[in-house]
């Protein structure tokens, strides 16, 4: 992925990551990115809602294989 | 003397400024570990000593010693004890396909279970290939992860805001989260 393409990329994330505008963040991602990138985005912020329980911030006792998946 | 001045010590050479230095820095060296081996929670016989320890050895066997500054130094430490952590999960892997690793130092302090160690060094790998397009997405993941860092010290470390070490943790996490296939 070029530097550009990975600025518009992580742009559009910070912009849609909290957002619970579905329909907003369809179609801003569907106005703003190309067909890979909006692929790229849509994993992206699928991963946001369920990341890896290695990488969740609960408090200790809950991560790794006891981490719960993290649910906005 | 302080910090910034051993660092200039050590760097002219002078015998004794490494171990001034190293004692100047043990506490914070320690509560560094003690938050890297908090990741671990399923075990309670991790040694942050031991982790600190092994940590100094490396650095004092290095031939050319310069840090710039304390964030220079502190970002050496934090690669140091990354790389003893994975080094500890290859060698479990190892000894799972009975590869015969002989046990390393740090054995004995660092207990986690085969599957924790696959997860660790599944993440070592996604974060070399973040680092490799996103250097300062890396480090944040590096400070926050390996070494525990709140934001907020990350922050003074990278000389970034809060703010944007907040926006950077959580696009890394859900980039190495869909690397590492779990999304």
């Amino acid at each position: 992925m070029t530097p550009h393409r990975w600025s518009r990329l992580r742009s559009l994330f910070n912009e849609l990551a909290d957002s619970t505008d579905h329909v907003r963040t369809t179609r801003i991602a569907e106005e703003h990115l190309d067909a890979i990138l909006h692929d790229e985005l849509r994993a992206l912020l699928r991963a946001h809602d369920t990341a890896a329980p290695i990488l969740d911030d609960e408090p200790p006792g809950h991560r790794l294989n006891g981490g719960a998946p993290h649910k906005r | 003397m302080d910090v910034t001045q051993l660092l200039h010590a050590v760097d002219e050479g002078r015998d004794d400024a490494f171990d001034r230095l190293f004692a100047l820095i043990y506490d914070d060296l320690r509560r560094m570990a003690n938050a890297q081996l908090r990741q671990f929670p399923a075990h309670a016989t991790l040694n942050a000593t031991a982790l600190v320890h092994e940590a100094y050895m490396k650095l004092v066997r290095q031939e050319h010693k310069h840090w710039e500054n304390r964030q220079h130094l502190f970002g050496l430490l934090s690669m140091v004890m990354r790389r003893l952590i994975i080094t500890y999960a290859e060698r479990k892997r190892a000894q799972k396909r009975g590869g015969g690793a002989k046990p390393l130092p740090l054995d004995e302090a660092l207990h986690f279970s085969q599957a924790q160690a696959e997860e660790v060094l599944a993440l070592d790998e996604a974060l070399t290939r973040l680092s490799s397009f996103d250097e300062r997405l890396g480090k944040v993941v590096e400070l926050h992860f390996f070494v525990g860092l709140t934001q907020k010290e990350i922050g003074e470390a990278l000389d970034i805001s809060e703010r944007t070490v907040k926006r950077d943790w959580k696009m890394a996490r859900a980039w190495l989260s869909k690397e590492m296939g779990t999304a």
